[in-house]
């Protein structure tokens, strides 16, 4: 088995004290960036399905003495999440390690553990990417783009989590919070508990442009101190550094099965020695998948 | 003000009777534009014992409206609640003790009342004026299935006709989301086509 790195592959400053500092890639101490964009949940099946129920209607005036109104309700959307298996092992000769002058240059936990937080993120962020054009698989339960101008409702309607193309502003968070609080349920009525927009999520690009519209005082795009009448409406902006766009842009909303990261199982570490090349192995390997139950999840903008 | 559109019938009135199990024709391809036989559909009963979505105006009677669709997939396994697919094909004879063949549950019951939308709007006099009229079905070509919440979307097509026509408008549903200025507001129906098909004289 061939290993991932021999000691030939490093220069001679490697083996000398002439390096002051091995430096490597760095990722910030508060982990993967989809947990605040994505709801995790974790699964002990091979694979599941979310159904939706729709139920019945509104309720008619009856007749005194009259039958009672009968209805019925069905079963809707249904949702499969199967989740895949991801890993990476590296191989490395125990002389690295015993002539190596820097822990970096064998500590292949840390890289390990490193690049699958990094794998998350470039996995996760496919919801986002695709969100428009339903490629890679990035489909909902209805067949359709997560964000799409026609999900079927139960009865024949369509509703829509796509808004139109506009760049951030103080109006379009208005628009985007109007659309939300609109959003029908699986039988296309509109219910008591409305759906709320929680949070923004978008490109890094438009951090401190939201800042603006979210946190100031003032409304930031006219000249008359009127009052920002959207301070302190949402949690916060999510940067998302991964996203292939950097101009789409999309309100996450406060739906109990929205977009789902699922474990099967979480990341698991282990590492041997083979006596008989003299070399350590180290692998990992964890179990998920991701998707969007209940599209309400997202509205759309796609620029 | 738009109404949330409710395609297909749904009973209104309680099952009087147990929903009867028919079945329809190997191959058999429904005239509407999208799937096939679901939940909600209005059928009629062929002289072959197999049933077949009904037409708007169709010469044969109504014989009720399909409640739930069982058939055996393309692995042989069973498909509950589902779609029968347009063109389904089986092998055995078409009827109900072949276990190959599809089962469609009918509600059987000429009394039987419906909620159904009326496709097109009209004034809140001429609506009220329509009850006890009479309204066909939409055309089969016009009308679709929803694949995602497997049930019919027909309707009614709007026009009220003091003759001969398949359903009586009996009431327009009274809640607070039904617009009769607006298509596809409810209304509660019935079968009118004089003597249900069991009931005719002639058999089948």
């Amino acid at each position: 088995m061939a290993p991932s790195i021999s000691s030939n592959a490093f220069s001679a400053s490697y083996w000398q004290n002439i390096i002051e500092e091995c430096w490597t890639d760095e990722l910030g101490k508060d982990g993967p960036t989809w947990p605040k964009y994505l709801d995790e949940v974790s699964t002990q099946k091979k694979y599941f399905e979310d159904g939706e129920i729709a139920g019945p209607g509104l309720w008619g005036q009856t007749g005194e003495g009259e039958d009672l109104l009968l209805d019925d309700y069905g079963e809707g959307i249904k949702t499969r999440y199967e989740p895949q298996k991801f890993s990476k092992r590296l191989i490395i000769p125990e002389e690295v390690e015993e002539d190596g002058r820097y822990p970096e240059m064998y500590d292949a936990s840390r890289m390990l553990a490193d690049s699958c937080k990094t794998t998350q993120d470039y996995e996760a962020v496919g919801i986002l990417n695709d969100a428009f054009t339903g490629a890679n698989g990035h489909v909902g339960g209805d067949g359709l783009s997560y964000c799409n101008a026609s999900h079927p409702l139960r009865g024949g309607s369509t509703f829509s989590n796509l808004m139109a193309a506009v760049s951030p502003s103080n109006t379009a968070v208005t628009t985007m919070l109007i659309t939300t609080d609109r959003l029908p349920s699986s039988n296309g009525l509109l219910t008591a508990g409305a759906y709320k927009l929680k949070n923004i999520v978008g490109p890094t690009d438009y951090k401190w442009r939201f800042m603006e519209i979210l946190k100031s005082g003032q409304k930031d795009d006219t000249a008359n101190n009127a009052v920002n009448a959207l301070k302190g409406e949402l949690e916060s902006y999510v940067p998302v550094r991964f996203m292939a766009s950097r101009t789409n842009w999309f309100g996450k909303t406060n739906v109990k099965r929205g977009a789902l990261w699922v474990w099967r199982r979480k990341p698991r570490f282990r590492n041997e020695s083979m006596p008989q090349n003299e070399t350590k192995v180290f692998m990992g390997s964890a179990r998920w998948t991701q998707g969007v139950t209940n599209v309400r999840a997202f509205i759309g903008v796609n620029i | 003000m738009a109404n949330t559109f409710r395609g297909g019938f749904h009973p209104i009135d309680g099952i009087r009777f147990k929903p009867q199990i028919f079945t329809v024709a190997s191959a058999y391809a429904p005239a509407n534009s999208n799937i096939g036989i679901a939940r909600g559909e209005v059928v009629v009963l062929k002289t072959t014992g197999t049933i077949e979505i009904c037409e708007a105006g169709d010469a044969d009677l109504i014989l009720g409206v399909v409640t739930s669709v069982k058939f055996r997939g393309s692995d042989g396994s069973p498909v509950y609640g589902g779609v029968l697919p347009t063109g389904h094909t089986y092998s055995g004879e078409a009827n109900v003790a072949n276990p190959n063949a599809p089962i469609i549950e009918v509600c059987v019951d000429p009394d039987m009342q419906y909620y159904a939308c009326v496709a097109a709007g009209t004034t809140s006099a001429l609506a009220y004026a329509g009850i006890g009229a009479n309204m066909d079905l939409s055309a089969t070509s016009a009308t679709s299935t929803s694949s995602v919440y497997r049930e019919s979307l027909r309707t009614l097509d709007g026009t009220f006709v003091a003759g001969i026509a398949q359903f009586r408008i009996d009431d327009i549903i009274r809640s607070a989301g039904n617009d009769v200025t607006s298509a596809n507001y409810m209304v509660k129906c019935s079968i009118n086509e004089g003597f249900h098909s069991f009931f005719s004289t002639a058999g089948i």
